[in-house]
């Protein structure tokens, strides 16, 4: 069994974990080393949660476990190693919750003296955990308590007196634990999931680190001269300069560089929106009228992000960053509306009040659809009308799912457990991925993509294994080399899309545990970042003697993690993987993809694909005792045989 | 007689607040990722996107490297190396 070993001394890693008991309102520090198997980030917070965890106790228990993790590439100058993962029990799934953020407060954290920190308990008033050069203070936040994440970063920056103060903080949402909430960090950049409800449960309201403390470098020379060659290979990158003109949103979002890009449109009914409505919220409508200026997580060449100012109007002044291509299709697309101005105000708002795009926006086109069919009426809304192409409502909505007021509260606890209370048959239009609200794209024409987002383990989302190679170019003979199928670049085709699905799955696991961005990976350009690069940077940074062998073993390793907490905590068997009923019903209405869905066999075949690559059961879908033997996970594999959900053997 | 003296250009309309120059300067000075170190500052305020950017006393503009580390890693090229016309030299 190949592991990861051959640590130097704490190159890379900062050597310390940072363990904060909200119930007893104390800390200790422990060092990083036994969790490094799992490398960072990602890795071992999935890990500590999973071990940490009883699948007994519900998400908001105060006993539940969050850790925060910057792996050991952040801090560092490798292209964009800016992530930060929050890893908590998922409030909508009772599986896993994972997110990545970006901005600044990963490496800062670094700085501060720590690669993790884990939280656990309730303190009995609302604080905020402040590090400061390796120093933890757990300080009173109670003035902070219902103010926005913009409120609060900018308090807690003149409360410490110190400008480069970079902190994650909780909005409205998150303190009155709604589904939805994030955690923002750097004002713009959120760790969904729940994180921030989770949080708010703990009477946490921020954390804010700071430090001169550096990060070590096992190579320096070697380091600089090997990124020096990454940083130009990212420079040339066709998908970097997209990403950096046009952004998310100009690369994938509606209207995108061609108009060819399908994109859900009102809860996802169907994904073709007219040029004459996509054409109102194209990126080229805000580059021209509100761009001011682009923006870049730490150490990011491409500076994906960038900033609108409206000086005027209904919603200004107003200065926001953003918007990505999930913000014009969940406040777009989705919702039928044609207002840009209002998709940026919609945009701060999310920001402010600390809620996720996707899931709000989820939960948002559900109760339109509701109100389409009569099953929520002007009654049940206290006058607000959910017609589709409602700006006004769509605003309104956000603050009241924030505040858990009317209508609001019916829908903060996510789509799923909305549909269910509502009653009714409204279930059938309640798009979610085990029970996470999904805003999506290219379901129903881009079958690898599908099966990535429904098999996600932290319940929908495509930045896990939902593949791009689809849609890529890329040559089919390298795609045959590298995946076992030329048809795999083909969008319309099933075949190989299991194989590349668990490959991309691992993949990611290995990005966020080292902290990359997605975006400066092979996931989204073929000539950027892959495995065997990963191997190097960690190898020169951190003295880390892996192959890419090695690291995809990880990886496996880390996606297995989550398998396992999922089967454990929410019992998610092979339907869970399985898309809503939509996908497989309503295809696609025109344009480039019109007539495309999923079909149901086609899907399940591919469903086998998947499961035999990752070694698990194609009946159950759950994962076999010889994969977790192989894997190293023999607890786990006791503790799933103990709960009765280890599949019986079967003959190949 | 006059004397130039190399300096770093800043423009910080060009700046997206990466930090990159800060974690290459600390570079410079200690082999480590060690931006407490860095002889230049960038500061973004997050509310206006307004980006300042200040050289501090001690940057040497790399003397002896041919491209200075902090304008080698700017991908936004908001920074460059540029001659200055220093003070009166002293023979």
């Amino acid at each position: 069994m190949k592991r990861i070993a051959g640590v130097k001394g704490h190159c890379g890693w900062v050597g310390r974990l940072l363990r904060v008991d909200l119930d007893s309102l104390s800390w200790r520090a422990e060092p990083i080393d036994p969790y490094l198997e799992f490398i960072g980030g990602r890795g071992i917070s999935d890990w500590i949660v999973l071990e940490e965890s009883d699948p007994g106790a519900a998400p908001l228990d105060p006993a539940a476990v969050v850790a925060i993790g910057a792996g050991p590439l952040v801090g560092t100058l490798a292209p964009a190693a800016a992530r930060t993962n929050v890893s908590a029990k998922n409030i909508a799934t009772g599986g896993i919750a994972t997110s990545s953020v970006g901005g600044h407060f990963g490496a800062e954290m670094k700085f501060a003296g720590f690669d993790q920190i884990v939280v656990r308990g309730k303190a009995p008033h609302p604080v905020y955990l402040a590090i400061r050069d390796g120093a933890v203070e757990l300080r009173d936040a109670r003035a902070l308590w219902g103010r926005s994440t913009w409120d609060a970063e900018d308090a807690i920056r003149r409360e410490l007196g110190d400008e480069r103060v970079r902190v994650a903080s909780i909005g409205p949402a998150g303190e009155n634990v709604c589904a939805q909430a994030c955690v923002i960090a750097d004002r713009g950049r959120a760790a969904g999931w729940g994180a921030g409800a989770i949080l708010g449960a703990k009477n946490l309201k921020a954390i804010a680190v700071r430090g001169r403390q550096p990060v070590r470098l096992a190579d320096p020379q070697g380091f600089w001269a090997y990124n020096q060659s990454l940083l130009a290979r990212v420079e040339r990158s066709r998908a970097s300069g997209v990403l950096r003109r046009n952004g998310t949103h100009g690369a994938y979002g509606v209207g995108g560089p061609e108009g060819r890009t399908p994109q859900g449109v009102r809860n996802q009914q169907d994904e073709y929106w007219p040029a004459d409505k996509g054409q109102n919220l194209r990126e080229i409508v805000y580059r021209e009228k509100w761009e001011i200026g682009r923006t870049a997580c730490t150490a990011c060449p491409t500076s994906c992000t960038h900033m609108y100012h409206l000086p005027g109007g209904r919603y200004g002044p107003l200065t926001v960053e953003g918007i990505h291509t999930n913000t014009v299709r969940a406040l777009g697309s989705n919702l039928d509306i044609t207002d840009a101005e209002a998709v940026l105000k919609g945009q701060a708002l999310i920001n402010q009040l600390g809620l996720n795009i996707d899931a709000a926006g989820a939960a948002m086109a559900w109760a339109y659809e509701c109100y389409e069919r009569g099953l929520l009426t002007t009654a049940d809304t206290d006058g607000l009308e959910l017609t589709w192409g409602n700006a006004d409502a769509m605003l309104e909505l956000l603050e009241r799912i924030a505040a858990r007021r009317g209508i609001g509260d019916l829908l903060a606890d996510g789509v799923a457990e909305a549909a269910r209370r509502l009653g009714r048959g409204s279930d059938a239009f309640a798009m979610h991925a085990k029970g996470q609200g999904l805003n999506e794209q290219t379901v129903r024409s881009h079958k690898g993509w599908a099966l990535g987002i429904f098999t996600s383990t932290r319940g929908g989302g495509h930045l896990n294994g939902a593949t791009l190679v689809e849609r890529l170019g890329m040559d089919p003979g390298r795609a045959q080399t590298l995946f076992g199928s030329a048809a795999v670049t083909r969008p319309e085709s099933y075949e190989g899309k299991g194989a590349v699905t668990a490959w991309f799955e691992g993949f990611k696991s290995i990005v966020d545990s080292v902290g990359l961005c997605y975006y400066t990976t092979f996931w989204i350009d073929l000539d950027l970042i892959g495995l065997a690069e990963i191997a190097v940077l960690m190898e020169k940074v951190a003295g880390v003697e892996a192959d890419a062998d090695d690291l995809a073993f990880v990886g496996r390793r880390i996606q297995n993690v989550e398998k396992a907490f999922n089967t454990l905590h929410a019992g998610f068997t092979r339907q869970d993987d399985v898309p809503r009923p939509r996908f497989f019903e309503t295809a696609i209405s025109a344009g480039p993809y019109g007539g495309a869905k999923l079909e149901a066999q086609r899907y399940a075949g591919m469903l086998d694909d998947y499961y035999a690559a990752h070694g698990w059961d194609p009946v159950t879908g759950w994962q076999t005792a010889r994969c977790l033997d192989e894997l190293g996970l023999s607890a786990a594999k006791t503790r799933l045989a103990a709960a009765g959900r280890l599949p019986p053997d079967r003959a190949p | 007689m006059r004397a130039f003296t190399e300096t770093i250009l800043a423009d910080a309309r060009a700046c997206t607040g990466c930090l990159a120059c800060e974690l290459a300067c600390g570079f410079r000075w200690s082999k480590k990722m060690d931006p407490a170190q860095a002889t230049i500052r960038v500061r973004r305020d997050g509310a206006s996107g307004r980006v300042d950017i200040a050289i501090l006393a001690g940057c040497d503009a790399c003397r002896g490297i041919e491209t200075p580390l902090c304008v080698a890693i700017c991908a936004p090229r908001a920074l460059s190396l540029g001659r200055r016309r220093a003070t009166e030299a002293r023979p």
